[in-house]
């Protein structure tokens, strides 16, 4: 290699930059409005990825935004299913603050396995998610009260 | 030298139907795979029964980081040189861009930083002599020629002292790559650091390039544009792209292959829609005498 020394400025300086636009900081000389568009788009990516893992994710409301700020303080140490797992434990001991989580946690439980049941308040219904082997149903309950439920498998 | 001619779409999933139709109406000239989405021995079946019937499969590959401090990665390497003998392509294609970085150029050691997307290198001496060696490196280990394409770079580094059709251009004079010129990536670059993108284009080294990209993309609030790969092409790139077909017919050079890429909301319609207006947009120009 003839660029030993070449590259060891460049590895320092594109991880300099790297991790500022990683972090939502405007690197020192770059024009704010491309740093700034540069570390959303970044951070859209890997939100995308979560999504992928966790389609429920968008069920969540607020979740880009909560997530994006959680990613601006936490680089990817891992795929999306490692962000996911990190990101969703922040919403479960409280450091990520979304109002809802409480309710969605229940609904990814059981998309997960890890509960069979859950009733959970899901886009202002009460909600009954039952999980059986790779089928889930929601059941919520008739509008006119009653205590018939309407069924959504998935 | 790949011989890449008329248009064509990148192959996603959920448009092989459509593809495998416009392939049989003699509609599709050639196509490009996402080489990190497939395996050279379990290749899908949509995609060799496209290369079946004649259709040239380049594959795309996005997380080589040529642009960046360490040599591109073997195993990646190995990869696209696979693929590329399985489905019998003239080339691989890759990107001018670092998509990860670590503290020292020996990804065994220091943390590694994920950019997960493709970020400009800074276009100085030291960026380019490792990019040429990276380049060589990757032509080392690939049994086709390889072609770099130009990213959409939002934003600039301020130590640049080349150009990016200097930089390209010097990047081709020393390795003698191809190039995948991305017409609405060259539109959103322009844009965001206030050049003229038909005096780039017209600077760029266009004997090199062996296919031509565009895609759909949206014009942000803040004046910059987006390549989103989910929305129509833009008026400007599209203009853009007849500003080449002209260019190409001025300079009496064969026009390259066009390709339309969709990575958002990849719907039949959708893919239909945009490629129509390709087309046309890409149409030969019809010369007064003939």
């Amino acid at each position: 290699m003839t660029t030993g020394t070449a590259r060891e400025r460049l590895a320092a300086r594109q991880e300099e930059v790297l991790a500022a636009l990683l972090r939502g900081d405007v690197p020192p000389g770059v024009d704010a409005a491309g740093a700034g568009l540069t570390t959303r788009v970044l951070h859209r990516k890997r939100s995308d990825g979560a999504l992928r893992v966790v389609p429920e994710l968008d069920e969540l409301p607020g979740w880009r935004t909560a997530f994006h700020a959680w990613a601006a303080a936490h680089p990817a140490d891992g795929c999306a299913h490692d962000d996911v797992r990190r990101f969703v434990a922040a919403l479960r001991d409280g450091s990520v603050d979304v109002p809802t989580a409480a309710d969605w946690l229940g609904l990814h439980d059981v998309h997960e396995g890890r509960r069979r049941v859950a009733l959970v308040r899901l886009a202002g219904r009460r909600t009954l998610v039952v999980g059986l082997g790779s089928h889930l149903w929601r059941l919520t309950p008739r509008r006119r009260g009653g205590a018939l439920l309407e069924g959504t498998g998935s | 030298m790949s011989g890449l001619r008329g248009t064509a779409v990148a192959w996603r999933r959920p448009i092989a139907d459509l593809l495998a139709s416009y392939a049989a109406a003699g509609e599709l000239s050639f196509t490009e795979v996402v080489a990190e989405n497939v395996h050279p021995d379990r290749l899908p079946p949509a995609l060799l029964a496209l290369r079946g019937a004649g259709v040239t499969v380049v594959p795309h590959g996005v997380t080589l980081g040529l642009g960046g401090a360490d040599l591109p990665d073997p195993a990646r390497l190995a990869h696209l040189a696979a693929l590329a003998t399985a489905l019998g392509a003239p080339l691989v294609s890759e990107h001018v861009a670092f998509v990860r970085a670590a503290t020292t150029p020996d990804p065994l050691h220091g943390d590694v930083l994920e950019a997960g997307h493709l970020l400009p290198p800074a276009r100085t001496a030291d960026s380019l002599a490792v990019l040429v060696e990276n380049v060589r490196a990757a032509q080392d280990a690939l049994p086709v020629p390889l072609a770099v394409e130009n990213i959409a770079a939002l934003f600039t580094w301020p130590e640049d002292t080349l150009d990016e059709a200097d930089f390209l251009t010097a990047l081709v004079d020393a390795t003698g790559c191809r190039l995948v010129l991305d017409v609405a990536n060259l539109h959103a670059s322009a844009t965001a650091r206030g050049s003229d993108p038909v005096a780039d284009l017209l600077r760029f080294p266009l004997d090199a390039v062996a296919y031509v990209h565009v895609a759909g993309g949206e014009e942000h609030a803040d004046g910059l544009y987006l390549d989103t790969h989910g929305h129509p092409m833009t008026p400007p790139v599209l203009a853009l792209l007849r500003t080449l077909v002209t260019a190409y017919d001025d300079r009496r050079l064969p026009l390259p292959g066009i390709l339309l890429e969709r990575d958002d909301d990849v719907t039949e319609a959708a893919v239909r829609s945009e490629y129509d207006v390709l087309r046309a947009a890409a149409a030969p120009l019809v010369r007064e005498h003939a």
